[in-house]
């Protein structure tokens, strides 16, 4: 009998060795989602009083048949006016001064981008966005020296929902009762922030969209003191993340300012190191910026850079942060503002429109973490390539050849940069942007019955 | 006046010397003794020629009615006394009948009848019939004659034994109806008697000792063939007499009432497991029923007999409401029954164990020690026969610690008191018409519609929340509420039996309170009640309840064997319901014990009564839970291995070892320290046996855990494993079984020998054996982490809420996730998914065509697909939050639906432009359904009967 007791212990023993260890029901392994070229593609340009002109490209690789179309935000909806874009070509149209969607089907949808350039002598560029979830402007004021005006276009027929937040550099502003902009379809609409949060320097805003597509852009007006008001588009800055570039600055500026948003719980520091043409490097006697939580941080750099920079060298900022920030540069060059957008550091294929007339090149910046063999495609009438070897930690200046409309840079490491223009009036700077090509087409599975 | 005596013989040999000797010695002799014979054989004709003389004895192969009709031509008396050949007069018998039918004005005199042989008992001073055709005496059954009736009174009828009729009344009412043969002849003649004006006395000064051969079933007739079916011949005579002599005013009503009254009286008979009566009342009722032409024919001659208007009876039959009294009689005494089968158990065990003391008393002789076999129980020493409840309950500590318990488990178990999910445990439905549906309905109208089987338990639940002042959600408290407590009384009769058993001494109330508190605390501590496992917290409560009926297989008597079977099996099938891997493993319990029986005692185990409650156990929860067992065919059949409610981890070896469920559990070196004590045990030789089944018990459990845990399920929206709640529960009930049984009388074994070892180890496994309930009951009282809460607000907003529970076919598709890690949808209809329809869902194939419009729906949204989800039954898509932005953009863009509202701003709605229609996800069920519920219903009813206690008093 013992014998046996000894023996069901024993048994018990191995068969609960044998068992399978203790599992979660109901897993279910996911493939990753397809993709397949876009079909359809919406970029909304600003409004510019002074051009009637907007530049189109896509970068498409697509075969087949396209429609492209034009036609101004306003309601009622106007007609669309076609506008003979190839696939992996670019041009520039005549289009209407208001808000103008550019939309396209078939070949010419993967790689949409465009952008429209005022001021005399071309000082302004602003880019046409895509519809987006979360956009970030960084560096917006309304005050009398500095304002800025937000645009929001709706690209579809049904009603779109946007909700504001702004942060200054007192912290967030949630007394700004901006939630639940309602855009009518095909419509856009025209916000002076100063209405929404009057006598603010600096401010930094998240546009979020809660219903529909919405695109945003936001013109800024600045005064120097002793000239007159300059004004500019705001190109957007990345979503907060930790890892930041400041791509496209120039040797010399009459001011340089960093602004700095932390729109989360935890206060951090931000490092900034400088990426010339031959290496990266930390400037002497700059401090790690602190940046509190959900606090907008202002840092003139103007002396601390301007020393740093030598000859016609070519710089971008590289920003590492131990919380998530956002920020953006401001500089006044040669009397014209330019403003300059913390974005991130991606590899593959990028896109920049080029302004039609002065002095152009486009800055390549790569990280520490490598380099390698780039190519530039120039888009226009004579379409050139160009191929150069890259080193990691390096800006590279490419020059644009003449009537170049936009282009396409495509490199195997992480990179930033941007088209950046000098004319007698002054400089603007349009950062390389990803462009979608791919619509993702999600994996859709049934639920178990207890999600 | 003169009078004959005619005595009505058939095959009587067996009273008719005491009769004759009775008629021989009557004071007041009759002026002609008339015997008349129907077919017997020769003993009872040469009784009765040799005492009366052949002149006086007639043959007449013929009924009763017959053979006095066939007397009454040579008679030419005035008055008649029938005497059977059962009934012995008393010397005075006839002469208080004549002196009486000289003193009153009356036709017809009955004696009054006892007993024979007990001659003291009463049998009829009289007879009347109630409107259900039960003959009434008015008496009570057994009632002594101690003359508490002894006054003449009037009748409807009297008993043809020891009647004394006038001969012109009986010619002139035609003597006995030859319909009647042997049952209800009297009242039939006294009836007609009566509405002819003829009354009927009963002279209990006249006394006749009837032995009642004919309706005990102790003489065999031709009418009735071999096998006499008393009942049925009864039955038929009392609704020939009621349909053939009621007024004609009444008879549609009688007609109808009488067949409502014998189906009643047949469901009673079943109830009491008296399938033959019931047959027998269902034959009698089609016999007089189907030949109506009987009856007119009988109404018709007495119409004609009928000379002058009828005098009203009424006021001689029995009172309406008596029916009634015997109905709530019978109930009452089947009550009583149940109740005295406890009753019984505990008397039968209490005398085993005087018994087994004394016998352990003489065999130890010196050496018993007083205080091992006190038999008497603590708690029975301090109830006092003759104090209060109250007072017994106050000054009894076991009753003060188990309401203590009771309070305690309720307090930990307070969150139940209101609505509960979370875990595995969905929302009760608002309505308990959805459990019916789900057991009634063939195709379950949620989801898309399906045909999957409903899980076992909702019949269970349904009709618990069926009592009045239960809804579902009650229901669900109570299950939370209750189980502890409910697992805390299996446990503590079970113990005490099985550590009896165990160990041979008589059972300590602490050390049965240990185990209870122990196992208990199970559902709580293994995490099953905070995860809300609501499966594996019935299974505990039951489990003891279950291996208490169990015990009953061990008995001698067959009767109780097989109660044991229905029983087990009732309770089996409940414990399957809820944990189907319950019926896998009995069932190789099962086949392990016929091998080794049979095996090793293959005579002992050859009667049927041995091994077939056990073969019941194992076939009752297949049957039982009919419509589930076959509806999963169509399924992945694994898939009946399912723990009840959403699917819920599978726990590790370690924590079935220590009867823990991964998280929200208590700590599990609580529960293996149980483990220690259970496995020394062994070491202890009186109780070794019980001790070594408990672990082969733990062996076959854990190596079908093994088993199982590598099986995988695949449901349609993924896979799922074996849930093993049952194994663990019945390994730690085992455990704690093992440590009881070796532990029982451990302490005067261990005082009586020399200090050794022995005794500090016994000390370090008892706080071993300590800490587990101690543990248990503080982690659930002070910890207590759990998954359970009030529902949770829907994701769903009210107005769309208000729609779906409009009609089955109105429903939102909820859509969660982002596109970067894959989508998912499911279907919200009515209340949304809730309890019981989890299982449903799991098994149910997705709708193809509806998964693929899905998916185009929310990456590119053509007005077709569109189009379509209105015939899918959809209304609106819902994606709560967190929206991913490029779903809801697309939405946003498509044409055919519209934005709608949520209440939370971070949740995105959508509304189809067109409407669903209410019948779009209705469907057919499998055919058979129903007949699988019919079944089902039958087979649980006749279980429930056969699990019904024995009646004593069969007849």
């Amino acid at each position: 009998m013992l014998v046996l007791g000894l023996a069901a212990m024993l048994l018990t023993g191995a068969a609960l060795a044998l068992q399978a260890p203790a599992a979660e029901q109901g897993v279910v392994e996911r493939e990753a989602p397809q993709r397949q070229p876009l079909t359809e593609a919406d970029v909304a340009c600003p409004a510019s009083s002074v051009s009637p002109e907007v530049s189109l490209a896509s970068a498409s690789t697509e075969e087949g048949d396209s429609e492209t179309t034009l036609r101004s935000a306003s309601a009622p909806a106007a007609e669309p006016v076609l506008v003979p874009l190839e696939a992996g070509n670019a041009t520039r149209e005549r289009a209407p001064t208001e808000a103008v969607i550019v939309h396209a089907e078939g070949a010419t949808a993967p790689g949409l981008f465009a952008a429209r350039f005022g001021g005399t002598g071309v000082t302004a560029a602003g880019e046409c966005a895509a519809p987006a979830a979360e956009t970030w402007f960084v560096g917006i004021g309304t005050s009398g020296v500095h304002s800025s005006e937000l645009q929001l276009t709706n690209p579809d027929s049904g009603p779109a929902v946007a909700d504001l937040e702004l942060y200054s550099v007192d912290g967030p502003m949630d007394e700004v009762r901006s939630r639940g902009l309602t855009i009518a379809g095909n419509d856009s609409t025209r916000i002076d922030l100063s209405n929404l949060a009057p006598d603010r320097a600096e401010l930094a805003m998240r546009v979020t969209v809660s219903r529909g597509r919405v695109a945003a852009s936001v013109q800024d007006s600045y005064s120097v003191p002793g000239k007159k008001a300059a004004f500019d588009w705001l190109a957007a800055s990345s979503t907060p993340t930790t890892s930041l570039m400041v791509p496209g600055l120039s040797r010399t500026a009459d001011e340089r300012t960093l602004v700095l948003a932390n729109p989360g719980d935890a206060g951090g520091r931000v490092e900034v190191k400088i990426t010339g043409t031959r290496s990266t490097f930390a400037p002497a006697g700059l401090e790690p910026i602190e940046v509190p939580a959900g606090e907008v941080v202002i840092t003139d750099l103007t002396e601390q850079l301007k020393g740093q920079l030598e000859g016609d060298e070519d710089a971008a900022l590289q920003l590492t942060s131990t919380v998530p920030v956002t920020g953006s540069m401001r500089a006044v060059v040669a009397g014209d503002l330019v403003q300059l957008p913390a974005v991130t550091a991606v590899s593959g294929q990028t896109a920049a429109m080029v302004p039609p007339s002065g002095d152009q090149a486009l800055l390549l910046t790569t990280t520490n973490a490598g380099g390698g063999g780039f190519k530039v495609t120039f888009l226009g009438d004579k379409p050139s390539t160009w191929r150069g070897r890259l080193k990691p930690g390096t800006t590279t200046a490419v020059p644009v050849p003449d009537g170049t409309i936009g282009l396409l840079a495509d490199g195997p490491a992480p990179y930033a940069g941007g088209v950046r223009t000098r004319t007698s009036k002054g400089s603007l700077f349009l950062p390389l942007r990803t462009l979608r090509f791919d619509q993702i087409l999600p994996e859709v599975t049934p639920a178990l019955p207890d999600e | 006046m003169t009078v004959t005596a005619l005595l009505v013989s058939h095959e009587g040999a067996r009273w008719l010397p005491a009769v004759l000797t009775g008629l021989r010695d009557q004071q007041l002799p009759p002026d002609r003794i008339l015997a008349v014979d129907t077919g017997s054989g020769t003993d009872t004709l040469g009784l009765l020629t040799d005492a009366l003389g052949s002149d006086a004895v007639h043959s007449y192969d013929g009924s009763f009615p017959d053979a006095v009709r066939h007397a009454l031509a040579m008679i030419d008396t005035e008055w008649v006394w029938i005497l059977h050949d059962d009934a012995n007069p008393e010397p005075r018998a006839l002469l208080e009948l004549v002196a009486a039918a000289e003193a009153h004005d009356a036709d017809i005199f009955g004696p009054k009848l006892r007993e024979w042989p007990s001659l003291r008992r009463l049998l009829e001073l009289g007879v009347t019939i109630s409107a259900t055709g039960r003959r009434e005496t008015g008496l009570e059954r057994g009632e002594y004659d101690q003359g508490q009736h002894d006054e003449v009174r009037e009748s409807l009828a009297v008993n043809t034994a020891g009647m004394l009729v006038r001969r012109e009344v009986l010619e002139k009412l035609g003597g006995f109806d030859p319909e009647l043969p042997l049952f209800a002849t009297d009242l039939d003649f006294g009836w007609r008697a009566a509405r002819a004006g003829h009354r009927t006395l009963v002279i209990p000064q006249a006394v006749v000792f009837h032995a009642e051969a004919g309706h005990r079933g102790q003489r065999r007739t031709k009418l009735l063939g071999r096998r006499t079916r008393t009942h049925r011949a009864e039955r038929e005579a009392a609704l020939f007499v009621l349909l053939a002599n009621d007024t004609g005013r009444r008879l549609p009503w009688q007609v109808v009432r009488l067949m409502f009254g014998s189906f009643v009286r047949m469901l009673g008979y079943l109830l009491v497991r008296s399938p033959g009566h019931a047959a027998d009342e269902l034959v009698a009722l089609f016999n007089v029923y189907s030949r109506p032409g009987r009856i007119r024919a009988a109404r018709r001659s007495r119409r004609a007999a009928q000379d002058g208007d009828p005098v009203d009876v009424r006021r001689l039959l029995s009172p309406w409401w008596v029916p009634y009294r015997h109905g709530l009689d019978a109930i009452s005494d089947l009550a009583n029954a149940a109740a005295n089968e406890g009753r019984d158990a505990a008397e039968r065990r209490r005398a085993a164990r005087m018994e087994a003391a004394a016998e352990a008393q003489s065999s130890l002789g010196a050496h018993s020690h007083a205080g091992r076999l006190s038999v008497s129980d603590d708690e029975d020493a301090a109830m006092a026969p003759d104090s209060g409840l109250l007072v017994r309950i106050v000054t009894s500590p076991m009753a003060m610690v188990s309401i203590l318990f009771v309070l305690v488990s309720l307090y930990a178990a307070r969150e139940a008191f209101g609505p509960l999910a979370g875990g595995a445990l969905s929302p009760a439905p608002s309505s308990n018409a959805d459990w019916w549906r789900l057991v009634t309905e063939g195709w379950h109208r949620i989801g898309q519609g399906t045909d999957a089987p409903e899980p076992g338990y909702v019949l269970p639940f349904a009709l618990t929340a069926s009592i009045p002042f239960f809804t579902p959600t009650v229901v669900v408290g109570m299950l939370f509420l209750l189980a502890v407590p409910v697992a805390a009384l299996g446990a503590w009769r079970v113990g005490r039996v099985v550590s009896e058993l165990g160990s041979g001494y008589a059972a300590s109330p602490w050390l049965v309170g240990w185990a209870v508190a122990t196992y208990a605390v199970i559902p709580a501590a293994s995490g099953a009640w905070g995860q809300g496992r609501f499966g594996v917290v019935a299974s505990a409560a039951l489990l003891p309840w279950f291996a208490h009926a169990a015990l009953g297989f061990v008995e001698p008597s067959a009767d109780r064997r097989w109660r044991a079977g229905w029983r087990c099996g009732l309770l089996l099938s409940l414990i399957t319901a809820f944990t189907p891997v319950a019926w896998l493993f009995v069932l190789l319990v099962v086949v392990a014990v016929l091998a080794v029986g049979f095996g090793m005692a293959g005579q002992a185990m050859r009667p049927r009564s041995v091994w077939g409650p056990l073969v019941v156990v194992v076939a009752a929860p297949p049957v039982l839970l009919l419509p589930g067992t076959l509806g999963v065919l169509g399924h992945d059949v694994t898939a009946i291995f399912l723990e009840a409610g959403r699917l819920a981890s599978t726990p590790g070896p370690v924590g079935l070892l220590a009867g823990r469920f991964d998280d929200l559990a208590a700590p599990v070196w609580i529960g293996l320290a149980l483990v220690v004590p259970a496995a020394f045990a062994v070491l202890r030789a009186r109780s070794r046996i019980a001790v070594v089944v408990c672990w082969l018990l733990i062996a076959l459990a854990a190596v079908l855990a093994a088993v199982l845990s590598q099986i995988t399920i695949t449901l349609p929206a993924a896979e799922a494993r074996p849930g093993l709640g049952f194994l663990l529960l019945v390994i730690h009930g085992a455990l704690v079984v093992a440590v009881l049984v070796g532990a029982t009388g451990l302490r005067a074994e261990l005082s009586a020998s020399g200090l050794s070892w022995r005794q500090p180890l016994a000390l370090v496994l008892a706080g071993c054996a300590l800490l587990v309930p101690l543990g248990g009951w503080a982690w659930w009282l002070v910890s207590g982490d759990d998954e359970l809460g009030r529902p949770a607000a829907d994701d769903v907003p009210a107005y769309m809420s208000q729609v779906t529970r409009s009609a089955p076919g109105h429903g939102v598709l909820l859509v969660r996730g982002d596109v970067e890690s894959g989508l998912t949808w499911n279907v919200h209809r009515g209340d949304g998914t809730t309890l019981g329809e989890d299982e449903v869902l799991a098994l149910t194939d997705p709708d193809k065509q509806l998964d693929a419009d899905v998916g185009q729906l929310v990456s590119q949204p053509t007005p077709e697909v569109v189009a379509r989800m209105s015939d899918h039954g959809l209304d609106y898509v819902v994606m709560p939050a967190p929206v991913d932005p490029q779903v809801a953009a697309t939405l946003d863009a498509a044409s055919g639906m519209t934005q709608a509202s949520a209440a939370d701003r971070s949740t995105r709605a959508w509304q189809f432009d067109e409407r669903a229609p209410d019948d779009a996800i209705d469907g057919e069920g499998p055919w058979w359904h129903p007949w699988l519920l019919g079944l089902q219903i039958l087979a649980i009813l006749v279980i429930a009967v056969l699990c019904g206690p024995t009646r004593r008093d069969r007849r």
